[in-house]
Parts: structure tokens; sequence; C-alpha cells
């Protein structure tokens, strides 16, 4: 015993101290913040259906351990977003929001609705890379928008497989084309894919309207839960889609294949989804966990391997490449991103409103 | 139908009811009554406050009254088009029910059969189910490949299958669909009011079947008729899940249009504006239909009177 034998001692905890802060900072978080979060409940806002449940088998389950109730609120972002705007100067409706694409996060920010993110009260989103992490949001998940259709159909009638979204427009598809409606997060690509048939983008959208009121289409659809159901009736053959519902129906056994479309100096398109904080949530210590969940490296796997969307967190994105089906999946590589077209979502967010108004005016005449 | 309807005043066991006990019962729905007013007058409040200012974006409203919302709407040749829209298809539904649900009411009225109850039963259990309910029902069975296609590209009637979804003629019969029970139930209680002995005594008296229709049940049934009507009609006017579900998003029916305001561009007084344009108009439609049938009857019993 005596001096030697505590300074023993005090090595051993230096050591076991080393030891704990080398650890995942996700379970010493969780360590320190679960007994506070026990009895808790919060809400976050999330698509329906299967995604929802995936969040909750993924990062649900993680909060429930933690003794966290969850309860979601569902619906597209935008209609979520209207919530929180009706909700102004009142309870927040939700304390964490799967913001979607970067125009939403935007008009969120400007509207004094994001909390800013304390990052190391979420550890795992210092695994990120800067491209997916903002102040008062973080990437969770890639989406890829693709033209998805019936490869069946599309063998029957002799169609080529529709790289560029000019190929709708061929007169055997039509009345057989979904289109997104506006609401959804595949619209803002959608309606920029058609303005650039035109001479068009984001900042000059006008030919992209011109080019959408020209298309046959079948439906403009809400929710990809209903257009699952138009592919597999047979009433619809190609849309506009995510790589997700590609994989998610092939699953189902259907014969759905992808093309990611092309510009001249691009090939595919793909956007960081966000999720963010709400202002004025009485449970930010239980969404910064959730959040935290949600970037687990293990978790973002899971989580892609049932919605099939790529993981944003640099340790996800080694377990994808080691995974012979999940690599091949959706586009994931750093080469392959650096090639695909992103929005300007700050244009996005400014003209909105004129994008919905001269929406309105091509679909609805 | 009236208490002191002379068809009802005929019917075998009603003698007039005593005023004094039906005021008391009366006095019975005044809770229900207030309930109902102040679920209907809050948010229409709302509403028509919220009209009044203008718009900001995103949610925020103007702190200084304007009428510069409707002038706005009521020059916008989208509403436009969406109201006169949406009020041909409501009429059209309207006047199809009461051509599809006077027969079918007629027939369980003055039906003896065992399975007159059972019918009776079908129409109440058919009006509860949700509409979510029903149009995904339709989705399914007029899809392309659902059995009305099927059965219509089978017979040889038609080459290939008909578009009878996304479109006006899916949004119609979705509100066809939504509103067809309540429609039957309505009339069934109207003809159910008027004695079969005064038809009887009209054949008797040699009145063929297509008088005694015009000249006897026509005139009887012609307010329930129009009730029926009007309230088909009203809840056309502001249906939304049918359009939205067998719409595709191509019907532009005013329902539809106020959501993208309020959901899509978060633009709550422009929403508001045409929630109230719409209330205004249904009610005033109801208040002409009203006045017009007064109008008639009186006229039926000038002309009755100088006959």
């Amino acid at each position: 015993m005596g001096t030697r034998s505590w300074s023993g001692w005090g090595g051993i905890l230096v050591v076991a101290l080393a030891f704990l802060l080398a650890q995942d900072g996700d379970h010493v978080a969780q360590a320190q913040g679960g007994a506070a979060l026990r009895g808790t409940t919060m809400r976050v806002s999330t698509w329906g259906g299967s995604w929802k449940d995936a969040r909750h088998v993924t990062a649900g389950k993680r909060l429930e351990q933690l003794g966290v109730k969850v309860e979601y609120v569902v619906g597209n972002p935008m209609d979520n977003f209207a919530k929180l705007v009706a909700a102004r100067g009142r309870d927040v409706p939700f304390d964490l929001m799967e913001l979607g694409t970067g125009d939403i996060k935007i008009q969120a920010r400007e509207q004094g609705f994001l909390e800013k993110l304390d990052l190391a009260r979420v550890p795992n989103a210092r695994d990120l890379p800067p491209a997916s992490v903002d102040v008062d949001a973080v990437s969770t998940h890639l989406l890829q928008i693709v033209i998805a259709y019936n490869a069946e159909k599309f063998k029957e009638q002799g169609l080529p497989a529709p790289t560029e979204f000019k190929q709708l427009f061929h007169p055997k598809l039509a009345g057989r084309v979904a289109f997104p409606d506006i609401n959804t997060t595949m619209a803002a690509y959608t309606i920029v894919g058609f303005a650039m048939l035109a001479g068009g983008d984001e900042h000059n959208i006008a030919p992209g309207f011109k080019k959408i009121g020209e298309l046959k289409v079948n439906y403009y659809y809400k929710a990809s839960t209903d257009l699952i159901t138009k592919f597999t009736m047979g009433d619809v053959w190609a849309a506009p889609w995510h790589v997700g519902w590609v994989f998610r129906a092939r699953k189902a056994g259907f014969p759905m294949s992808f093309a990611d479309p092309r510009g001249d100096k691009w090939t595919g398109m793909i956007a960081n989804e966000w999720v963010g904080i709400i202002k004025g949530s009485r449970n930010r210590a239980a969404a910064e966990a959730y959040l935290n969940a949600m970037l687990d490296p293990d978790l973002q796997v899971d989580f892609a391997k049932r919605v099939f969307m790529a993981p944003t967190t640099r340790k996800a994105l080694q377990k994808v490449a080691a995974d012979a089906a999940l690599r091949e999946s959706f586009m994931w590589r750093e080469e392959e991103i650096k090639k695909a077209y992103e929005l300007d979502w700050k244009v996005l967010a400014r003209d909105w409103p004129k994008w919905v108004e001269a929406w309105n005016r091509v679909t609805l005449r | 139908m009236e208490p002191g309807h002379p068809a009802v005043a005929a019917l075998p066991g009603r003698g007039p009811v005593k005023a004094g006990l039906a005021s008391g019962w009366d006095s019975l729905l005044l809770p229900a009554l207030g309930a109902s007013l102040l679920l209907f007058l809050l948010p229409q409040a709302l509403f028509v406050k919220n009209s009044l200012y203008a718009p900001l974006g995103f949610g925020r409203i103007g702190d200084e009254l304007t009428l510069q919302n409707f002038g706005r709407v009521l020059t916008d040749s989208l509403f436009l088009y969406s109201f006169r829209l949406t009020a041909y298809l409501s009429f059209l539904v309207a006047v199809v029910a009461i051509l599809l649900g006077f027969p079918l009411a007629y027939f369980i009225a003055r039906s003896q059969s065992r399975w007159r109850s059972l019918l009776v039963t079908l129409l109440v259990v058919s009006s509860f189910i949700t509409v979510v309910i029903k149009s995904l029902g339709l989705i399914v069975i007029l899809g392309g490949s659902g059995p009305v296609n099927r059965v219509l590209v089978g017979a040889g009637l038609v080459e290939r299958p008909l578009t009878l979804l996304n479109n006006q003629f899916g949004v119609v019969v979705g509100l066809l669909h939504y509103t067809f029970p309540l429609m039957a139930l309505v009339l069934l209680s109207v003809v159910q009011t008027i004695p079969a002995s005064l038809e009887e005594a009209a054949e008797v008296m040699g009145a063929p079947r297509r008088r005694v229709f015009t000249r006897i049940l026509l005139p009887l049934c012609l307010p329930g008729v129009l009730a029926g009507g009007l309230m088909v009609f009203n809840m056309s006017m502001g249906a939304f899940t049918s359009a939205a579900l067998l719409g595709g998003g191509r019907v532009p029916v005013l329902p539809i249009l106020i959501q993208r305001k309020i959901i899509s561009e978060v633009n709550y007084p422009m929403g508001a504006t045409m929630s109230v344009l719409l209330l205004v108009a249904v009610v005033a439609l109801n208040v002409l239909a009203v006045w017009l049938l007064g109008r008639f009857r009186r006229l039926s019993a000038g002309m009755r009177g100088t006959l």
C-alpha cells in the first residue's frame, strides 16, 4: 500500500478515464442523459408509413431504452412546416423535425423555428462531412431522385430505359406517367429537370412549368405509398421518384427499375435531407439524444437497409462499402456525388410561393 | 316535413302534436344547437378575421384591416374557374343523387318485402363508412386494371381501359358514393310520410301512373327532394377528400385550392378569403333555392285556386 499503491490506483483511473473518453460518445451521452431523460415524452415529425416505422425501430427504440416515450407527427415536411407555422406563439407541435430538403431548412431558419445545435451534445455529428452539417440542422441521409419505371411494361412496349426526363414525353407513355405533387420532396428536382429540357434551371423556372403542362400525366402523386399502388395496379408505368422506393418495390416482388436522369454536365440528382430541433421544445435533451441516435453508424446502416437511402456519417459509409447488396442500392461514393446535380436551395426558399402559384395554374387547368 | 303538412296529418295515429309538449322536447335541443353554433361560428369568425389582413408570407399576417384579398381573389381567373367548376360538379352530383335516390327510396318505402329492413340497414351502415375508405375502394374498382375496366374490355365494349380516375368523372363518382346513402335516407323519410292511399285513390279515379307521379307524389315530395338536393350540394361544395384522392391533383375544386393556399403556401389570409367566399356563396345559393321553392309553391297554390 502506501504512496506507490495510491499512484498505481491513480494510473488505473487515468487509463480508465482515457478509455471512456475514447469510446463512442454516443454511449457516454446516453449514460449521462439516460437518467434525466427517463419518463419524458417527445414528438418527432416525420414521413408516414414504412419511413416512420424504420425511424422508430432504429432511433426510436434507442430512445425507448433510455426511458423516453416517442410519439410521431406524420406528414411530408411541407405539411408539418404548416403545422409549425400554425402553432406560432403556442406550444411547439413537435420537438424534432425531419425538414426534408434544404429549402424548408432555410425557410424554417428564417422564420426562427430552428434551435442552434450544440454538437457536443450530438457527438455522432462529429463524424459527418462538412456538407452534411449546418448550424441548426444535420443531414441524416441522402435523397437520390431517379426515373422509376415498370421494367416489364417498358420491355413489352419496346421502350428504352428513361435516362432523361424528355423520354417521359414518349407517345406510348401518354397517361402512364405520374408526376410528384408540389408538396413532395421530389417535386423541386423534377420541375428543375423539366426546366432544363427547355434551357432553364432553378434560376429560370418558367420553362419547367411550361413543359409540365405539355406532359400527358396520369396524376400528380402526393404520397409514395399511393404511387406504389398505382404502379402495381398497372395505371402508372413511370415516375420521377426517389431510389429508396424502387428498392422497396423490388423487395415486394414488383419489377421496378430505375435510371439516373442525366444532363450535359451531370449524372444523377442528389440532396441532403435535414433534421433539426424546434426552438421552444421542452424536450431538448431527448431531441438531441434522438438526433444522435439517428447518426449512430450502426443505426444509420440499419435504417439504410430498411428504406434504401444512403447514410451520411463516414463510419456508416464505410459499412456500406463493405456490404455487397447495400453498396449497389444507392449513390454514395464521393466521386458519384460530385457528378450529381444539387439544387441551389436558397433560390427555392426565396421563390417557393411563386413556384406554388405557377404550379397551381399549370396543373389545375 | 312539417308537422302540419296534410300528408303527415293524414297518417294513421298521427294527430296534432300538443304545442306545450313540443316546446318542452324542443328545449332539449338547445345545448346541441348551442354547441353546433359555437363550433361553426368560432372557426368562421377566425377565418373572416384572417381574410381582412394582408399576407406577409409564411403564415404571418399584416396588422392593418384591408379588403385587398377579396379584390385579388375575385379577379383571379383560377379562383373564378374553380368556383364555377365546384358549383357545376356539386349541382351535377345533387341531380344524379336525386335521380338515383328517389326510385330506390320509393321502392323501399312501398315495399312489403322482408328484405326491406335489410336494405335500410345497408343504407345506414354505408353512410357510416368513412369517405377515405370509400374513395380507396373506388380507386381499386375504377383503376385501369380494375373490375369495371376488365368487364368493359372483356365484353368488347371498349378497346382499351377507360380513364375513370384522376379526372372530373372520378370526382363525381366519389362524391356520389359519399353522399348517396344520406340522400336516399332523406328521400326515404319523405316518401314514407306520403300515404300510399293517396296514390291508390288517384289510380281508382283513373289517373295513369305518370299523372299520379307528377300531380301527387312530386308536389308532396318536392320540399324533401329540395332539402336532400341542397344537403348533397352543400356537402359536395366543401368536399376535399374525394377530390384529393380521385381527382389526382387535376380537378381544381375550391377545397383543393384552399388547402394549397394554406398548406403549400402557408398563406392563411388568402385561404381564409377563399373560405369566406365559398361560405357566402353556398349560403346565398341555399337562400335562393328556398326562396324559389316558396315562390313555386305560392304559384302552384294560386293556380289550384283559380281552377
